[in-house]
């Protein structure tokens, strides 16, 4: 597993603000993604995220409103449609081209919801959901691998605090997953040479 | 001949694999949403290694992300997003082919962002739009390089080497300042010197052709006539750029085949350097 040092690129607009470097553990798989301090552990320092009460297996996948609701953020985003964002994708049928349309839309819906949260975001958490939003409105029918990403991504966009290094991993594993940042100029004909 | 080329020469040798050039219209074609770039993909499957070039970049850098560039500035001088074009509009009236290239293109987003149907307030549109403009700026260069084996660089581009850099005042610099030939930055002289034979052979071609060649290739052929009597004619950027196409072939003359979505040139340059030229989104229209 690589180690590597992360030096800079701490959002201003984060609300909290730490000097000690931080160790960032590799991009395996979704276990080995945590971030270590040489000091106490962020966690340590700022307490656990809060995890929300509501009974969220009640609701129906297409139930998009809940950002209305006051729920706690993360790095300034709704945690609850984070969390449903979760559950959705752990629970992906891509066996079955109905329940997969409708699963692919609800997370649409729900990513395209968090942008109203993502206002008052940092441009880490900006940039990770824009990352996001941009493969779940490309691709068609997400494979397991391609979901095990999303997720990822979800889990980044659940942290307070989020660095340069962040956002430059989850690019590469969403390109790694054949997901193009550039997907934005799908409807652009005028091809030709470029110029 | 680079390292990799060399490792490339050998291994091919050994195991056959079949090698593949592509010019900017296709990388384009390439970063697409996954149904569109899945025609490409597909198409290219069966070649181990993928090469472009450094000059397609540049082109890529200058047409797509400075553009982008320009959207991203001009969302950040607006309250919401539908004053972006009235935006555009007045400001570059005066400029109509940047003005219908930047509209075409923020029409594109557009409707890429609107394939789910619900309202977002306005300062959610703005911060979604940005977002999205700047992080496809951001990682175009990632993407790139991870979507071909390797990039010749022949021509020693400074400019196309240059990637989108996000200074510290969180503006992104995407320029590409001028080259001049009093200040050289390329080896683009010494290219055309070492391939000059190719570049002659496309220059006759053109003229045996002319009634027939496209306005860009009766351009090229003057620029061509111009560096084979100083080839430091081409080290000014108002010059190269109008050879985009003929130096991203002869970058690749080491390639099997050449791959292009830009028929009306490609189909003569790889006449010319002997290359069969594949152009994937023509065969799948053609065959339905």
């Amino acid at each position: 597993m690589t180690v590597r040092h992360i030096t800079s690129g701490v959002d201003e607009g984060s609300i909290f603000s730490f000097n000690e470097p931080i160790l960032y553990t590799g991009t395996g798989g979704l276990e080995q993604r945590s971030i270590k301090t040489s000091g106490p552990s962020v966690v340590d320092r700022y307490g656990p995220n809060e995890t929300l009460s509501a009974n969220m297996e009640a609701l129906p996948r297409a139930r998009i409103a809940l950002a209305k609701e006051r729920k706690p953020v993360a790095g300034g985003l709704n945690k609850s449609l984070l969390e449903r964002a979760k559950d959705i994708i752990d629970s992906f049928n891509h066996h079955d081209v109905m329940e997969a349309t409708i699963d692919l839309e609800s997370l649409r819906g729900i990513v395209l919801q968090l942008w109203e949260s993502a206002t008052n975001g940092t441009r880490f958490h900006k940039e990770i959901l824009a990352t996001l939003e941009s493969a779940i409105l490309s691709v068609e029918s997400p494979n397991e691998s391609q979901l095990s990403v999303f997720k990822e991504a979800v889990m980044d966009l659940e942290n307070d605090i989020l660095t340069q290094a962040h956002v430059d991993v989850i690019r590469g594993r969403f390109i790694a997953e054949g997901f193009s940042p550039l997907a934005l100029l799908s409807e652009v004909e005028d091809v030709d040479d470029g110029n | 001949m680079t390292a990799t080329e060399k490792v490339l020469k050998e291994s091919r040798r050994e195991q056959k694999i079949k090698t593949i050039h592509i010019d900017t219209s296709l990388q384009i074609e390439r970063c697409k949403v996954q149904k569109k770039a899945q025609v490409v993909e597909q198409r290219l499957k069966e070649f181990g290694f993928k090469s472009t070039s450094s000059y397609a970049k540049l082109e890529f850098k200058r047409a797509w992300l400075q553009r982008l560039l320009y959207l991203y500035a001009a969302s950040q001088n607006i309250d919401r997003l539908d004053e972006l074009i009235g935006y555009i509009n007045h400001n570059l009236g005066a400029h109509p082919m940047h003005q219908r290239r930047l509209n075409t293109c923020l029409q594109a987003i557009e409707s890429f962002l609107s394939k789910i149907n619900e309202s977002l307030s306005p300062a959610a549109q703005l911060t979604r739009l940005q977002s999205h403009i700047r992080n496809a700026i951001l990682s175009a260069y990632l993407w790139w390089d991870s979507s071909i084996t390797h990039e010749y660089n022949g021509t020693g581009c400074a400019r196309a080497a240059e990637q989108p850099i996000e200074l510290s005042v969180g503006k992104i610099d995407v320029s590409i300042p001028r080259c001049r030939r009093d200040n050289i930055k390329c080896s683009i002289h010494q290219f055309f010197e070492k391939n000059k034979e190719h570049f002659n052979a496309i220059k006759l071609k053109i003229e045996a052709r002319v009634n027939i060649a496209s306005k860009e290739l009766q351009e090229t052929q003057k620029i061509i006539e111009a560096a084979e009597s100083n080839p430091e004619y081409l080290c000014d950027d108002r010059n190269c750029s109008k050879l985009g196409d003929v130096l991203i072939a002869v970058d690749g003359l080491g390639m099997d085949y050449f791959a292009a979505n830009n028929d009306k040139e490609w189909l003569l340059l790889s006449e010319v350097l002997r290359k069969p030229l594949i152009n994937p989104v023509r065969e799948a229209k053609t065959a339905g």
